[in-house]
């Protein structure tokens, strides 16, 4: 659902980046900064969560660069 | 010991420079879920990998209601939950009619992953494999 906020304001290079990719996409710009902050909330919910876990775990760095092959971002 | 350190380090920032956005999604099953919260190696190399290459997570209703009992809201936080819609409970139907199964929550993972051509990690390969015998687009992965 979403919710309505008028409290905030964007520097001029966040806004012209916004109106860029809102065009590119087709999409409201409200729809694409409410996926840009989802995205930093994942992320953020991400480390948070390998904090919380991962603290004293030997994470193998071969099994991280498999991963990351097998997201294709390797 | 601070080579050694250092070695590790140095090694974390390899992995961490080789890495692109990935181009792939992911779609967990409640047995990566279960594995983050045991604290498991290599489902942590995953949620690494993860973040370092801001993959999307999927993280269908049905896993949700299997692995969910109140702790470790973070993992809440991770992706996108995804409800479920009348079509992909239709779609899942459909699979375990295909494949004569019986898991709903199994076969609403794959038809997620479907939709999106992601790669499914599971607890269990052979089981979601079976049910994923006519989905062409989708790759199954099991924790090692």
């Amino acid at each position: 659902m979403a919710v309505r906020k008028r409290s905030y304001s964007l520097d001029e290079r966040a806004a012209a980046y916004l109106d860029r990719a809102a065009k590119r996409a087709r999409r409201s710009a409200s729809s694409v900064l409410s996926d840009l902050v989802a995205e930093a909330a994942r992320q953020e919910a991400r480390d948070r969560a390998l904090e919380e876990l991962g603290s004293g775990v030997e994470i193998s760095e071969k099994e991280v660069r498999r991963w990351l092959k097998k997201l294709g971002a390797a | 010991m601070a080579q050694k350190v250092g070695r590790r380090v140095s090694r974390a920032r390899k992995t961490s420079s080789i890495a692109g956005r990935a181009t792939r999604g992911v779609t967990f099953d409640s047995g990566v879920l279960i594995a983050l919260e045991r604290r498991h190696a290599g489902a942590l190399a995953l949620l690494r990998a993860c973040r370092m290459s801001r993959a999307s997570i999927t993280i269908p209703a049905g896993v949700v209601a299997e692995w969910w009992r109140g702790t470790h809201r973070a993992l809440l936080e991770i992706g996108f939950l995804e409800p479920l819609s009348p079509e992909l409970a239709q779609r899942a139907g459909e699979l375990l009619a295909e494949t004569r199964g019986s898991n709903a929550v199994d076969a609403t993972v794959v038809a997620s992953a479907a939709q999106r051509d992601d790669l499914i990690v599971t607890g269990d390969a052979d089981d979601l494999g079976r049910l994923a015998v006519s989905v062409r687009n989708v790759t199954i992965e099991g924790l090692n």
